[in-house]
């Protein structure tokens, strides 16, 4: 072992995002929606200025919610569109119902992470295998034989 | 080194948080191994474990210079 590395995923690969954003709808079992500039909705209803490619609707999120959405940046990566008071809310998981909020973000994180490395490690040439720990950590092993 | 077999692994924690290492190879070659992953998002912590300072082989005859 030589080597030890910690990153910060960045949403770069919209296919691994598309791919993430289904695996976290299945598994909490909501809906996303996938458009061009598809407008943000906040939770009374009111429509937002903000617009994204992928956006999961505020009833899906939680409670008093407003609708989370995923944008294109001009470099083709992706930023999470979300308001202040679902920030607000993840900060203080003992004050409010967090509804799906935190499985909803850090599920699409981890769903992403697990498939932009999928996608990249085919390409670099690994073979792939993977374990899932009890603790919810996803273990990838890549092995190339040059 | 580029011809060496060699493993990496990856942990991706329930919050997204991902850690690498590589086995199989020794020194600063490694760091080349797993460029391509850096791509992936920005490296927040990156520190070489014991094996990183020990000489790649005697035969390409390479010099750490740390």
């Amino acid at each position: 072992m030589s080597k030890y590395r910690k990153i910060a995923v960045e949403f770069k690969d919209e296919g691994a995002l598309r791919a993430a954003l289904q695996d976290v709808a299945e598994q909490v079992g909501i809906e996303f929606e996938e458009g061009q500039d598809v407008h943000l909705y906040g939770y009374q209803g009111d429509v937002r200025p903000e617009t994204a490619q992928f956006v999961i609707r505020r009833q899906h999120v939680g409670g008093a919610a407003n609708d989370v959405g995923f944008a294109r940046q001009p470099d083709g990566s992706y930023v999470l569109i979300i308001s202040d008071y679902d920030q607000s809310v993840l900060r203080n998981s003992h004050t409010f119902n967090m509804g799906n909020r935190r499985a909803i973000l850090d599920g699409v994180k981890q769903r992403y992470a697990y498939h932009a490395t999928m996608n990249a490690a085919i390409a670099q040439g690994y073979s792939v295998t993977e374990t899932a720990m009890d603790d919810g950590t996803i273990r990838m092993q890549l092995v190339r034989a040059y | 080194m580029f011809g060496k077999p060699h493993s990496i692994e990856i942990e991706i924690a329930p919050d997204g948080t991902m850690e690498s290492t590589v086995d199989g190879v020794a020194g600063p070659n490694c760091h080349e191994l797993t460029l391509w992953l850096e791509q992936l998002g920005t490296v927040v912590e990156d520190r070489p474990t014991d094996e990183f300072y020990q000489m790649d082989g005697l035969a390409n005859g390479l010099t750490l210079g740390y």
